[in-house]
Order: structure tokens, then C-alpha cells, then sequence
């Protein structure tokens, strides 16, 4: 019974002891996480970190989270709570207690009982008054804590009231490693697409090894955004060069699609291949063969000489093997004579070999400029985030940018033509400047982005085989890029993003002269259009200029076009309004 | 034995009511007295140094007399033989003429022992008690002759005449329980010794507590409770005073030749025990160890020329040890 009594009174001793320690250990826990978050909070203003602020709310509530769980794991233990009675006056008589208790000390029964006696009395007083013996510290004790926690909070209260540079800079490194780990995903992506194209090995693994190479060396380069652009540049180049390899191949399978669409007889396989469907063109080649017996002489000569025809535009197209299959398969029609059996080699199926042939070169064209697409959409997040973060946006970025952004306006139908201008720092916005019929890509595919004192962000439309358009351009300390994707003809023109910020002191102008997009002189739909052909730029290769020279040449040109062309009085307006908004003095 | 709580009050009482009629003799000297009386109730045998005249005699014989237990007075010196305390064997005629060989007891065949200015006395003589001390025997003509119980000794020494005196050798310190240091008295003190020894009535002491009394007071003490702790404290008390321990104090390692032996733990337990039974309790206390460690370790730690140079104390020593553990408390 006594030792009941002995137990419940150091239970209530012993629950004020662990109250007081985690309390203790909880507000030690406060000073250290808001001391460890100060610090983050002053790293912060020398390093990119991102989130300190909720990292210092975490540092705090750790802080405490690890007091409260040490006080826990250290609560006090009954003998603890003995020592705290003996202390408070029973001249160390709960402690002989407990030890006879536990059998550490032994006696006759009568001076055990006798002393347990006295502990249990001296408890009973100690616990009746708990409040007095185990106070709370008085204020002189943790004053010095306390005056340390609030100096910490005012400093960084301080930190985070006060506009952090860094901040910006650490936004725009985590931006580019989403955008990084976006494209690793869209690698993926490619390549997951790259086996369920219908590609030839030899494409297929050119095409294959091209991404892996890429994904390993975004892999290794981690966060280096100047050397990951780099890479992208080369990618994009190879990409590129792979689009134009095929592009010949594309272009005579859309002739010949085209021709064979109009004429009776060769309409399946003309329809077969607009849709690029290699199945459908075997079973259109396998038709022909089958009417080819019913046909007369008089069609078949007229399929013959279509065939040949055709075949005879692709001499200048280089074209030489789709050249000699049609040659042969013209030569059959004209004969009549079809395959003994359906393996035998006959000049249908080799028109349909070199068909196939020519197919797989038009998906690699499609596919690898998909890719490229890809690659400058993330290439000019991160290039945009560089630029950001201060940091110098490669020349071999921009260069490919460009070239990339030309490269999609020879598959352009033509039939509304314009060149789009990218975003012009002042308001932001882009505007279409061509929307007439004609010639697409006369201008680089991407114009210019301004630099302008305020940043800007635009998008310009164009109408026309302006196609696949992406320019950059640096203004002072801004960067401006653009990127469009051109249409197939409907030729929609590509969106102009420019993004700058900057003074208007020096401002960049682009590398080249003119557009690397191949001109196209097209006639435009039967309804009939305009020709343009597309200027010059009125700047310097790729130097840094003052702006106002800058300024004074374009609104010469912008002066001399608007003279030259019809433009409605209320554009013209827009125009002079433009220019007057960002002229050097204004 | 206690077995009541109005049994423990009755022994504590007891032991007050001892003090307080040693108290009507000897002026002052509380500490010391008390100090004495623990010696008295752990059964051992107390080392009393101090300047002459200070009363020491005047106390042993007081305590003598309030415990009712016989005293013998031994003057200790430098021609003083072994047999002359111990007693020897004599050769008694018969009137027939037979010679019979009888032995004389010494003064040691007493209860309460005074052995006056035992430095004085040469080390074979000072031997002579190191029997008597620890077995409570004499040994004489190849007979051991069992000494009347309780025995005390209570040895007085001076500190300051050194010169024709033998100081008694560590073994033989080891064997008292205590060394009580008489302080000088105060000014308060020494006018009261003046007016009750000058003044016509000498006031005798009356007994206050008969030998078997006494016998049980001690048994009580022994049956009283040592926590784990409290243990633990003691044995660290002792084990700090060696200088080559770990935990021990900076001025132990400095100053100290030779730390306590097993004899200090236990007179360090036994003194406890009585302290708290004087307190009327029935387990030893933090407070009870603090108190005994002085006097039981006084003549136990050996401190090193450099330091008796530098008059360094034992004591000083005691209370750097005593001062770490209630820092660690």
C-alpha cells in the first residue's frame, strides 16, 4: 500500500518534471531552428535558395518538433522524481525508499517500514505543494533566451521584409530544372514515338542515337544551363540537318501524292500516300496491279505517261531511285504485263519499295522536326531563364535557334506568306507585319526581339509559310526569343516570343543579314495574291549598338515600307505610334 | 532496536539530552562535542588535537562522567613502557610461601580511555594501543586479556610543542575513528569558562546514559538505512581524495600524498548512521555524509611537503572534494 502511495505521488512529481524539460527543450528547439533559419535566410541573400522562407517556418517547427520529441524520449523517471522531493527537503528519504523498495537496500522490517513511512510523509507534503517546490523558471532565468529568440525573429522579420536579389535568380534555376527534367521526360517521349514510327533501321537508329546522346549529356551537365544550351544548339543542328536530308524525299512524295490524286486510276495511291500510310499504299499498289489487266492501252499509255512525267521531275529533284522505279513502273503499265506471282519483283512493287523508301524519309523529316520543336520550346525556357539569372545566353544557341526556326517554311504550301516579328520589348505584344500571299521565310523565322527598358513578352502571328520560326535576339542586357512552327499549307506563320529587359543604351542586333529560310516563290491561291519579296534587315551583323542608331534605321525602313505599301491609314497609325512610343529621347 | 517511531524519537532525544548535560560543563566546543559523541555511538576511538588548555581532558572526563562508563587517565610519556598501560604479570607470595604469577591490569582496562598527549610517548608504547584499539584485547606474558566493553580511547595531542614528541604513525592514526579538531574558544565562550570555574559552585555533570544504554544506541545506529546513493557518494568521497584518480580534485592531485583507505568508507558510513540518528531519522542523508567526511578524513589524507609548506589543511581538501560532488548533485 505504502509503496502504491510512494509510486502515485512521484508519478505526479515526475509528470511536472517531463512538462517542465519538454517546454524547455521545446523553446530550445525554437531558438535553434530560428537561428538555423536566420542563417538560411542570410544564405539566401548571397546564394540562390529557393523557399527559405518556408524553410525557416520548417527550422522552427522542427526546432520545436525535436524539443517536445527529446523531452519525450528524456522524460524524467520516478527515481528523478525521488531526487527532486529529496531535494525539495526530505533529506534524501524517498531515494532509501525506492532502493529498499527495489530491493537495493535491506533492514528489518520495522526500520523499513518506519523509514518508507517518513518518505511517503515528506512526499505528500513535497506533492501538496508542487506548484512552489517545481515552479516554473522565473523571468531573469530564460530572460536571456527570450531577448535571443526575439532578436532572431526581428532579424528575421528584417530578411524577409526587405526585397531579396537572389530570389529571382533561384526562381529561375528552379524553373530551368523543371524545364530540364521536362525535356528528359519529352526524350522519352521522342523516343517512345521514334519506335512506333515507321522509319527504316537505318533512320531509326541515327535518329535514336542522335536523343541518346543528348539525354546522356543533359544527364551529366546537371544545372550548367550555358553548356546544356550549347548541346541543345548541336542537337537542334543535327536534327535540323537530318529535316533537310529528307526534306527532298517529302517534297516529291507531296508532288507526286498530288498528281496521282488528280488522275483516274493512280487516285488510291495518290490518297495513300498524302496520308503517308505505307499499308495503304501497298494495297493501292496491289489494286493497280490487279486493273491493270482490265485497263486499255489507251489508259494504261495515259497512266504511263503520268508516271513518267513524274518520273521526269524527279531527275531535278535528285531524286534518282524513286526516278527509276516510276521509270519502271511506267514502263509496265505501258506493257501491260504484271508479276507471274505476287512475290515476283515487278516494276509496281518497285515503285512501291522506292514509295516506302521515300515515306520513311518523310516521317524521319516529320519526327525529327517534332523533336526540334521540343528542343527549342525547352531550349528557349532555359535560355530565358539564363538571361534571368545574368547569365550570357550562348552565340551557338541563337544561331541554331535561328537556323531551326527557318527550317520549317520550304514544307509550307505558300499559300499566305509573312514574315512575324517576335516580341518588341515596349508593349510586348508582336504583330503580324505580312499577311500576303507568296513568298514565305523571306525573313528569318524568328525576327528580332527588342530590347526595351521594360521587359516585354509577345507572341506575333503571322499568316503565311513563314514556318517553323524562332528567332532570339539580345537587347542591352535582354534577351528576346521567338519561336513559331509553320503550317503545311495554311501556313500559319510562327509565334514571335520576345522577352527583354534592359536600358535602351546598347541593344544587340541579330548575327545575320537576312533569314536562312528558303524563299519560296509561290503563286498563291487561285483567287490570286501579291508577291512580296521580303528586304533586308536593316541592322549589323551581331553587334552591340547603340540604341538609338538602332532605332533611327529601323524606323527609316519601317518609313520606307509604309511608303511602298498599302497598308490601311489606321496600321499605318499603329506604326507611327510605335516607333514615336519607343524612340530614344522619349 | 527501533521498531516504533516513538522508539527512534526516545533514542534521538536521548543522545539531546547527553549533549545538553556535557553542555552544563564544558563551554562552547559544540562541534567537538558532538563530534565526540558520534565517535562514542559508532563505537570508535577519537584523535582530539588542540592547543593546551583548551579543555579537551576536562571533556573526555565530563563525557566519562555523563555516560557513567569507567574512566582511566593514561599521561602519556616519553619514558613511559607498554606494561605501564597495558599491566603486567606480578609474582604474588602466598603465606605459605608459593609464588603466584598474577596479572595487573593497566590503565587501558577501562571504558572510557583518556590517553593524554599520546605523541608524547615513544612509538613502542603508542603500538601498545594499536591492540587494544582494533581488537579490544591486551596481550600480556602470552595471555590475551579481553578488555571491558565499550572501549573508548579518546587520545588527545598537541599540535604545536613538536619538539621531543613522536608523531604516531599512519597505521596507528587509521585506527581512530575521528579526528576532532578543539577550536579555540570564543569571546563569549571564555568569559562564561570564566565565571563557572571561578565561581565558588563547580557544576558536576550527572549521568545521562548508562553503559547498556549506550550499547543500544549503537546497535540502533548500525540498523539504520544507506540508500545506493548515498553509498555511491561515500565511496566517491574516498576514491576522490587518492590524487592518481581521474575525477578527482585539482588541489587532491596537487597537494595530496596518500589518499583514505577502506577505514574512511567505513567510519564515513558509521558516523553517518549516528549523525542521523541523532537526527531522528532512519536513513543516512546527503547532509549526514557532508558533515562526517571532515573529521573522518582529516587523519587519513596525507598531504605532500609543498603543501604542509603552503599550510595547506586537510580539511581544505575535504571541502574542495565535498564542494565538486554538491556541484554534481
Amino acid at each position: 500500500m505504502e509503496r502504491e502511495v510512494l509510486y502515485t505521488l512521484l508519478n505526479k512529481v515526475k509528470a511536472r518534471i517531463t512538462l517542465q524539460r519538454g517546454v524547455r527543450l521545446a523553446f530550445a528547439g525554437l531558438l535553434g531552428g530560428s537561428a538555423a533559419g536566420v542563417i538560411l535566410l542570410g544564405l539566401g541573400r548571397l546564394f540562390p535558395l529557393l523557399h527559405v522562407e518556408l524553410w525557416l517556418l520548417i527550422f522552427c517547427s522542427c526546432g520545436i518538433g525535436t524539443g517536445v520529441a527529446v523531452g519525450i524520449w528524456k522524460r524524467a523517471t520516478v527515481r528523478e522524481a525521488a531526487r527532486a522531493v529529496d531535494h525539495g527537503g526530505a533529506e534524501d528519504a524517498v531515494m532509501t525508499a525506492l532502493d529498499v523498495l527495489e530491493g537495493k537496500t535491506r533492514a528489518s522490517e520495522a526500520i523499513v517500514r518506519l523509514q518508507r513511512e517518513a518518505a511517503s510523509e515528506a512526499a505528500i507534503e513535497y506533492v501538496d505543494r508542487l506548484k512552489e517546490k517545481l515552479p516554473w523558471p522565473a523571468w531573469r532565468q530564460w530572460r536571456k533566451a527570450a531577448i535571443g529568440l526575439a532578436s532572431l525573429w526581428l532579424v528575421a522579420a528584417a530578411l524577409l521584409l526587405f526585397p531579396n536579389p537572389m530570389k529571382d535568380k533561384a526562381q529561375a534555376m528552379s524553373e530551368a530544372r523543371a524545364v530540364l527534367e521536362e525535356m528528359q521526360s519529352e526524350l522519352e517521349e521522342s523516343k517512345e514515338e521514334l519506335n512506333e514510327a515507321a522509319l527504316n533501321e537505318e533512320d531509326r537508329l541515327k535518329l535514336e542515337q542522335t536523343l541518346e546522346e543528348l539525354r546522356k549529356e543533359l544527364e551529366s551537365l546537371g544545372l550548367d544551363n550555358s553548356e546544356v544550351l550549347k548541346e541543345l544548339a548541336e542537337t537542334l543542328e543535327k536534327l535540323g540537318e537530318m529535316a533537310e536530308e529528307t526534306k527532298q524525299a517529302m517534297q516529291s512524295l507531296q508532288d507526286i501524292s498530288r498528281e496521282m490524286s488528280k488522275t483516274r486510276g493512280l487516285e488510291e495511291l495518290g490518297q495513300a500516300l498524302e496520308k503517308m500510310d505505307a499499308s495503304a499504299v501497298e494495297q493501292a499498289v496491289d489494286r493497280l496491279r490487279n486493273e491493270m489487266k482490265e485497263l486499255s492501252e489507251e489508259e494504261r499509255a495515259q497512266l504511263a505517261d503520268l508516271l513518267e512525267e513524274l518520273a521526269s521531275m524527279q531527275e531535278s529533284k535528285g531524286a534518282e531511285d524513286l526516278q527509276e522505279a516510276l521509270q519502271e513502273a511506267a514502263e509496265q503499265m505501258r506493257n501491260g504485263e504484271a508479276a507471274a506471282s505476287a512475290g515476283e519483283s515487278d516494276g509496281l512493287s518497285t515503285l512501291q519499295d522506292a514509295l516506302g523508301e521515300g515515306l520513311s524519309k518523310a516521317a524521319l523529316e516529320q519526327l525529327a522536326r517534332s523533336m526540334a520543336d521540343r528542343i527549342s520550346e525547352g531550349g528557349s525556357r532555359l535560355a530565358e531563364g539564363l538571361s534571368q539569372q545574368g547569365g550570357e545566353v550562348p552565340s551557338s544557341w541563337t544561331e541554331a535557334i535561328g537556323k531551326s526556326g527557318t527550317s520549317g517554311s520550304n514544307s509550307g504550301s505558300g499559300e499566305n506568306s509573312g514574315s512575324q516579328s517576335g516580341a518588341n520589348g515596349n508593349d510586348g505584344s508582336g504583330q503580324p507585319t505580312g499577311e500576303t500571299q507568296g513568298n514565305g521565310g523571306q525573313t528569318p523565322g524568328g525576327s528580332q526581339g527588342n530590347g526595351g527598358q521594360s521587359p516585354g513578352q509577345g507572341q506575333g502571328g503571322a499568316s503565311g509559310s513563314g514556318g517553323q520560326g524562332a528567332g532570339s535576339g539580345n537587347g542591352g542586357q535582354g534577351t528576346g526569343n521567338g519561336s513559331g512552327t509553320g503550317g503545311h499549307g495554311a501556313g500559319s506563320g510562327g509565334q514571335g516570343a520576345g522577352l527583354g529587359a534592359g536600358d535602351r543604351n546598347l541593344v544587340t542586333t541579330p548575327r545575320s543579314l537576312e533569314g536562312e529560310g528558303n524563299v519560296e516563290v509561290d503563286g498563291g491561291p487561285a483567287t490570286g495574291g501579291e508577291t512580296q519579296t521580303g528586304g533586308q534587315s536593316p541592322v549589323i551583323d551581331g553587334t552591340t549598338r547603340p540604341y538609338e542608331d538602332v532605332y533611327n534605321e529601323y524606323a527609316a525602313e519601317a518609313k520606307k515600307s509604309l511608303g511602298r505599301t498599302k497598308l490601311p491609314a489606321s496600321l499605318q497609325d499603329k506604326v507611327k505610334q510605335y516607333f514615336d512610343e519607343i524612340q530614344p529621347d522619349r | 532496536m527501533i521498531e516504533t517511531k516513538e522508539q527512534l524519537e526516545a533514542a534521538a532525544s536521548r543522545i539531546t539530552a547527553v549533549k545538553a548535560e556535557i553542555g552544563r560543563v564544558i563551554v562552547g566546543q559544540n562541534e567537538v562535542v558532538e563530534q565526540l559523541l558520534w565517535c562514542l555511538l559508532a563505537g570508535g576511538h577519537a584523535l582530539l588535537e588542540g592547543i593546551p588548555g583548551l579543555g579537551k581532558t576536562m571533556l573526555v572526563r565530563t563525557i566519562a562522567d555523563v555516560v557513567a562508563l569507567k574512566f582511566s587517565r593514561i599521561q602519556f610519556t616519553p619514558d613511559l613502557m607498554p606494561s605501564d598501560i597495558t599491566g603486567t604479570n606480578l609474582i604474588d607470595f602466598s603465606t605459605q610461601g608459593a609464588a603466584v604469577s598474577r596479572f595487573q591490569p593497566g590503565p587501558l582496562f577501562g571504558n572510557l580511555v583518556l590517553a593524554d598527549e599520546i605523541n608524547r610517548a615513544t612509538p613502542k608504547t603508542q603500538s601498545a594501543l594499536l591492540e587494544a584499539m582494533q581488537e579490544g584485547t591486551v596481550t600480556a606474558g602470552g595471555e590475551t586479556h579481553i578488555l571491558p566493553k565499550p572501549f573508548f580511547v579518546l587520545a588527545t595531542q598537541n599540535p604545536i610543542e613538536q619538539e621531543g614528541t613522536y608523531p604516531l604513525p599512519e597505521a596507528q592514526l587509521d585506527r581512530f575513528l575521528l579526528k576532532i579538531g578543539v577550536r579555540y574558544p570564543t569571546r563569549e565562550e571564555l568569559k562564561e569558562i570564566v565565571v563557572r570555574t571561578t565561581s565558588p559552585v563547580a557544576v558536576q555533570a550527572q549521568t545521562a546514559l548508562d553503559g547498556e544504554e549506550l550499547v543500544a544506541l549503537q546497535l540502533a545506529a548500525k540498523e539504520l538505512l544507506v540508500s545506493e546513493e548515498m553509498l555511491d557518494t561515500a565511496v566517491r568521497i574516498v576514491m576522490m581524495t587518492h590524487p592518481g584518480e581521474a575525477d578527482a580534485p585539482e588541489a587532491i592531485k596537487r597537494h595530496v600524498r596518500f589518499g583514505a583507505g577502506p577505514r574512511a568508507l567505513q567510519a564515513l558510513i558509521a558516523i553517518s548512521k549516528v549523525r542521523a540518528l541523532c537526527s531522528g531519522r532512519l536513513h543516512v542523508s546527503w547532509n549526514d555524509i557532508r558533515e562526517a567526511a571532515p573529521p573522518v578524513l582529516r587523519h587519513r589524507i596525507v598531504l605532500g611537503y609543498e603543501a604542509q609548506a603552503m599550510g595547506i589543511t586537510s580539511d581544505e581538501m575535504s571541502a574542495a572534494i565535498l564542494g565538486e560532488i554538491e556541484a554534481s548533485r
